[in-house]
């Protein structure tokens, strides 16, 4: 029986990798410090080592399955559209990325019309940058793109 | 509600306990004590809040309930886009955007693999308050000051503990052989 790595087994190897690079983490506290984190960090990593075991047998046993394909596509682009929005909120700031964000995902995954991409995403940006600024004060920060264009503009 | 947040039984919701972990406040007989008007703060909301959903929502149940015909390709993206943007207002800082997305991406996969996600937000959340307090308890125990040995509920609720890790670790292997030589 050859052993699999599906996607429930590579989670759980992350996690285990996460608990176990805490637990190393933990060794460079100081003697009392690191009492607690390096129990739990420890008796954790070898818990997930045991899960990662069981994962992969698991995985080996179980037939192969090509059940959702099409979810996996969508769970593809939803990861990519994420991706893009991070990429965004570094460029061009939290609230300009929003909106870019929420046409992008109207028009690209939804495949709504431009009109109805546009208003929802104008609408969407007008009224989430009113809020922060008017109601909750929050100053938002601009990205490094604007600075950039600025200078282009002169 | 009063005696759940007073002897901290398991039906205080993991975001009270987060909350007032945020703040510093432990639950348990400080609250009853020290934070006595904060106690009666929550009693009041509770009672106010109850009134209000009654009121509010059955006056504007019909409007509302015509929000799960929007289709959820429209729905989706304004709620993300509120997310990072709510994620980025509490503090002001754009790392808190990244922070979001990841642990946003990390949840989607705990739930699409059934791995419990409320005791990693609890471990986050009130691991330092516990991790602060054991230390404390430690320390003075280290000075003579007080002795967990001398201390029938500290011991049974480490026991209780202790109880519940072992079963629980048993229940897994046990299902586990048991679907082993099932199969």
């Amino acid at each position: 029986m050859k052993p699999r790595l599906d996607e429930r087994a590579l989670l759980t190897l992350a996690l285990t990798a996460c608990a176990g690079a805490f637990a190393l983490l933990s060794l460079t506290l100081g003697p009392v410090a690191r009492r607690v984190p390096l129990v739990v960090g420890s008796g954790t990593f070898a818990l997930l080592i045991y899960q990662c075991w069981a994962e992969i047998a698991r995985g080996a046993a179980a037939p192969e399955s090509d059940r959702g394909p099409r979810r996996r596509e969508r769970e593809l682009a939803m990861l990519a559209t994420i991706l893009v929005l991070a990429v965004l909120v570094a460029l061009a700031g939290p609230a300009p990325a929003a909106g870019l964000y929420v046409l992008f995902h109207l028009r690209v995954l939804g495949g709504e019309a431009w009109g109805t991409a546009l208003a929802f995403a104008g609408g969407f940006l007008v009224l989430t940058t009113a809020l922060l600024r008017s109601v909750l004060q929050v100053r938002l920060c601009e990205g490094p793109l604007w600075t950039w264009l600025g200078s282009l503009l002169g | 509600m009063a005696a759940m947040l007073a002897s901290l039984l398991p039906g205080v919701s993991a975001i009270t306990l987060s909350a007032l972990g945020i703040h510093g406040i432990a639950p348990g007989r400080e609250l009853l004590t020290t934070n006595l008007s904060l106690f009666f703060v929550l009693v009041w909301s509770l009672f106010l809040s109850n009134w209000l959903t009654s009121l509010i929502g059955l006056s504007l149940a019909r409007p509302l309930a015509r929000l799960t015909f929007v289709p959820t390709q429209r729905l989706v993206p304004c709620m993300i886009g509120a997310a990072v943007l709510g994620a980025y207002a509490s503090k002001g800082r754009p790392s808190d955007v990244g922070m979001a997305l990841f642990f946003g991406l990390a949840g989607y996969l705990m739930k699409k693999h059934r791995w419990p996600r409320v005791s990693l937000v609890l471990a986050l959340v009130l691991g330092n308050l516990f991790e602060l307090s054991f230390q404390q308890t430690l320390q003075l125990q280290a000075l003579g000051r007080i002795s967990l040995w001398d201390r029938p509920i500290a011991l049974l609720l480490g026991a209780a503990s202790g109880v519940v890790l072992v079963r629980h670790l048993a229940t897994g292997v046990r299902s586990r052989a048991g679907a082993g030589v099932g199969s």
